[in-house]
């Protein structure tokens, strides 16, 4: 299981901080003047506890000005997403050795998966939410029949992706996100050999 | 444990393969819809942390300098790496993974596969679902 080393999350001067398991957020809690872990998850959770909160962040960064709540926000999802992951790394151990095996093994298979998970890695993710970012990212439309996702590929990545810094691609007012399963075209019903219906390197 | 967990949608093209293929195999309609938002995604790829197999790193860099298709590998990636891969893409991750999968499926083993995706997908969907 993939653990991070314990640290203060990562952070750049004017940037908000990203931590990356519970104990670099209680690092930061606690260097913000909160005992206790609870405290600092009530503050972000409850308006009425968050007065100690919006204090602290602008002792702590006099230049934050109008963008406290927006770090509350930041800080808020990121608690989230902390927990979402620890639940999923419990239940994924849990799962049938068989299934996850299965999975990686498939994975490795298709090379054309790998650069989706890849692609997924060095691109933030955000080419997964095609539809949502309207456009503001200079990759392939990937949502263009899944089917389509490794034929709008080159044989070679270069130009297929163009690089993409951490963070930059996500709009200060994204979109709001899918409510529902991705909107995906799946791709038509076989007739025959599942390679015959998508020709290779069809031109993005 | 022959069960897919599979969209109505993604249940249409499964049905559609070959009998043989889906001899054996049960489906179930995926029916949460607890799909993370952009900035959920955007927080989970700020938040991987990888530190532990750095043949992903590698590969990622190869991707972002182009790299030809047919020199990226997982291969010397151990398995220990799927759960925060699978974290990282999410739920929606995973179904692009699995309707591409569906798009070159041929035998056995991409079924399995297909199961364990849908698995993955199913306990990440319940997972977003419980914390909000």
């Amino acid at each position: 299981m993939a653990t991070a080393t314990p640290s203060v999350g990562s952070e750049k001067p004017g940037a908000f901080p990203i931590f990356r398991n519970r104990a670099e957020m209680v690092d930061y809690a606690r260097k913000l003047g909160f005992k206790k872990i609870e405290e600092f998850e009530s503050a972000l959770d409850s308006v009425e506890k968050r007065e100690k909160l919006v204090e602290a962040l602008r002792k702590r960064d006099p230049k934050l000005n109008g963008q406290v709540e927006s770090l509350i926000k930041h800080l808020k999802l990121n608690k989230q997403e902390i927990a979402r992951k620890e639940r999923w790394y419990e239940k994924v151990l849990k799962l049938p050795g068989r299934a996850t095996k299965a999975t990686w093994e498939t994975m490795k298979r298709h090379p054309a998966i790998t650069l989706l998970i890849l692609a997924a890695l060095v691109a933030g993710g955000a080419y997964l939410a095609w539809d949502q970012l309207g456009g503001l990212v200079t990759v392939p439309n990937p949502m263009e029949g899944a089917s389509a996702v490794a034929d709008t590929v080159a044989p070679t990545t270069g130009g297929a992706f163009e690089a993409i810094p951490q963070g930059g691609i996500i709009p200060s007012n994204p979109m709001p996100g899918p409510t529902g399963a991705p909107n995906l075209p799946l791709p038509p019903s076989p007739t025959g050999g599942a390679a015959d219906l998508f020709p290779p390197n069809t031109p993005r | 444990m022959n069960t897919l967990f599979l969209t109505t949608e993604e249940q249409k093209v499964f049905q559609a393969l070959p009998d043989k293929l889906r001899e054996g195999w049960t489906m179930e309609v995926e029916r949460l819809t607890a799909y993370e938002t952009v900035e959920e995604l955007a927080m989970r790829q700020k938040m991987a942390s990888f530190d532990e197999f750095p043949q992903i790193a590698l590969l990622a860099k190869q991707v972002s300098e182009g790299s030809a298709l047919e020199k990226l590998s997982l291969h010397d990636v151990p398995q220990e790496v799927l759960p925060e891969l699978c974290f990282t893409i999410g739920a929606t991750g995973l179904t692009v993974l699995m309707a591409k999968l569906l798009s070159v499926m041929q035998n056995d083993e991409d079924l399995e596969g297909l199961m364990g995706l849908s698995l993955l997908r199913h306990e990440m969907l319940l997972s977003n679902a419980a914390i909000t």
